[in-house]
């Protein structure tokens, strides 16, 4: 689901980056005002196993991948703005550290995994809640709101592919960017989504959300307050100990070969099915990353794709970790 | 006054920077008599390592390590970390301009490494702990006293300066020429002062019977845990030959 550079075109982005402004403004405010400044660092937990998830691609027939998001877990966790701002920060730090998910269009894929997704999850987990009140009826709820939130969010990431060719077109009438129309792109990227995917998302967030409401209350959003460690803005044993065993096993990921639907480099896209390379990608926009794919040329993918998932997730909770200190010395 | 100000707050950089912990971190479970080595060793191969892979894995190690600190010790850490990177990618800028884009990121990665590593070990140890750890290495009495007087000093007569600097932009009505006679004055001031204060730690220190000996303060012995850090150095020189044959 990550829309890599000139998939979409900069008239696209510039639009995807102006729609999530507001949203990124509102979710800051909303932060501000409702989530202690010490639970600020629990947006790092968050955003750290949602970084994780989206390392454990999933292969699906026809030669793709997938993967889980998490955006639901966290807007269940910590409120939808939280997940909000922990997506759009572990999205930023793929796009820059790992080259996973393009520069120019980091606001589109943040419209639809930090903005859609958890929203569209949190809203439909909100709308069942009240008749699913016991811990089990909870994790119920947790999975009919990812699974929504998942699909909802690649529906508007096949729409923007989709409409690529209808908007951009050379003088040949050969689309600019993103080659495959509505027609190709919605049934491709939901099938796999609606099936396996929404399948990946549901047990990634029905398995860690019944996890943390047993070992770490304080976690969620309505936490009680004589909950163990309620308010600490600390992270328990047991989490940092599914956290170490996550980033473990993201060699799994590796697994799964091919590249997922829409995230092919320049030099594949001809081969899918398209016939040609669209002129938009040969000449658009590169950015090197420091570690793209995960991976280091040369050498073995394993150990490095580990030590990625170290720094992904290093970097995210100190990040918060930092946010929540200050933020707790204006208070 | 932008002068002014601006060696105000150069002042109060280098009191921070001098003061450090401030002898107030609590003593780290390793003895700073190991955790120099440790860190000498792996700055010493991470500029060696012509792989990639040995630097990301010392990387991903202090950021765990990192993960660890204080959020007030952490924002400390960030903030020297991103400043040398920052600084180096500035100064490596025209590599991208002659078409060499990746050596901006080389030397970026390896110095955001070496920085880290000192920050990380600086955020859990004093300038004290870090003197005596020298005179563990059998470091000359004499240069262990002057270095410990000289950063103390430093860390001293840079918050008096600050001090007299912002007394006298108080004092100043009118608009001032920094380059003339306020800096002569500060800086004989602070002249006289630091006389001043060196006569009394002459006196301080004949009180004290002070006879040309200088032992470190450290009471601890060498443990289990600092058994553990010191095979840090064969592991990381082993995985660094490894890492090497990779390419």
């Amino acid at each position: 689901m990550h829309i890599p550079e000139n998939y979409l075109s900069p008239e696209t982005c510039a639009v995807m980056t102006a729609a999530m402004v507001p949203v990124w403004v509102i979710s800051v405010k909303k932060l501000k005002e409702d989530l202690p400044a010490e639970k600020l660092s629990m947006i790092g937990m968050g955003a750290a196993f949602s970084f994780l998830g989206m390392m454990f691609n999933i292969p699906v027939p026809g030669g793709t991948t997938g993967h889980a998001v998490g955006g639901t877990l966290i807007a269940m966790l910590l409120g939808p703005y939280a997940g909000c701002i922990a997506v759009s920060v572990a999205l930023l730090l793929q796009a820059l550290i790992f080259g996973d998910g393009g520069i120019l269009s980091y606001g589109a894929n943040c419209f639809n995994m930090a903005f859609v997704l958890p929203f569209v999850g949190y809203v439909v987990a909100e709308a069942i809640a009240g008749r699913l009140k016991t811990p089990r009826g909870r994790l119920i709820v947790a999975a009919v709101g990812s699974y929504a939130g998942l699909n909802a969010a690649a529906l508007s990431a096949a729409v923007e592919f989709g409409i690529q060719p209808m908007l951009f077109t050379d003088a040949a009438g050969r689309a600019l960017y993103c080659p495959y129309g509505l027609d190709l792109s919605i049934p491709a990227m939901m099938i796999a989504h609606l099936t396996v995917f929404g399948a990946a998302e549901i047990i990634y967030t029905v398995g860690i959300y019944g996890f943390l409401s047993k070992v770490s209350p304080d976690m969620l959003q309505n936490a009680a307050p004589g909950d163990q460690h309620a308010g600490s803005g600390r992270t328990s044993l047991p989490v940092k100990i599914l956290l170490g065993a996550l980033i473990i096993l993201t060699p799994l990921g590796l697994l799964a070969e091919g590249t997922a639907w829409g995230e092919w480099g320049a030099d594949e896209i001809a081969g899918t099915g398209a016939g040609y390379t669209p002129a938009g990608m040969l000449e658009g926009f590169e950015f090197s990353a420091l570690i793209p794919d995960y991976s280091i040329e040369g050498l073995p993918e394993a150990p490095v794709y580990i030590l990625s998932a170290v720094i992904g997730v290093s970097l995210l909770v100190i990040t918060f970790k930092i946010v929540g200190h200050l933020a707790s010395r204006r208070h | 006054m932008n002068a002014n100000r601006m060696n105000e707050k150069m002042m109060r950089l280098i009191a921070a920077a001098t003061a450090g912990n401030d002898g107030t971190a609590p003593p780290g479970r390793i003895l700073p008599a190991v955790r120099i080595p440790v860190a000498l060793t792996e700055i010493l191969l991470c500029a060696l390592a012509v792989n990639a892979l040995f630097v990301v894995t010392v990387v991903a190690m202090e950021l765990v390590r990192a993960m660890s600190l204080k959020p007030a010790q952490l924002v400390k850490v960030t903030i020297t970390v991103l400043s040398a990177t920052g600084m180096t990618m500035l100064l490596m800028l025209p590599a991208v301009f002659l078409g060499s884009p990746h050596s901006m990121l080389t030397v970026g990665l390896r110095v955001f490494e070496s920085v880290l590593v000192v920050a990380n070990m600086n955020a859990l140890m004093d300038w004290r702990q870090l003197t005596g750890a020298m005179r563990s290495a059998r470091v000359p009495e004499v240069f262990v006293l002057f270095l410990d007087m000289t950063i103390r000093f430093m860390a001293i007569l840079s918050r008096y300066s600050g001090m007299i600097l912002e007394a006298v932009k108080l004092r100043t009505v009118s608009r001032l020429n920094w380059k003339n006679a306020p800096t002569g004055g500060t800086l004989g001031t602070t002249f006289l002062k630091s006389r001043k204060i060196a006569d009394r730690t002459a006196e301080a220190m004949q009180c004290r019977c002070f006879d040309g000996r200088y032992p470190t303060m450290e009471k601890r012995k060498f443990g289990f845990a600092d058994f553990c850090c010191l095979l840090l150095i064969p592991a990381l020189a082993a995985y660094f030959i490894y890492c090497e044959s990779l390419m």
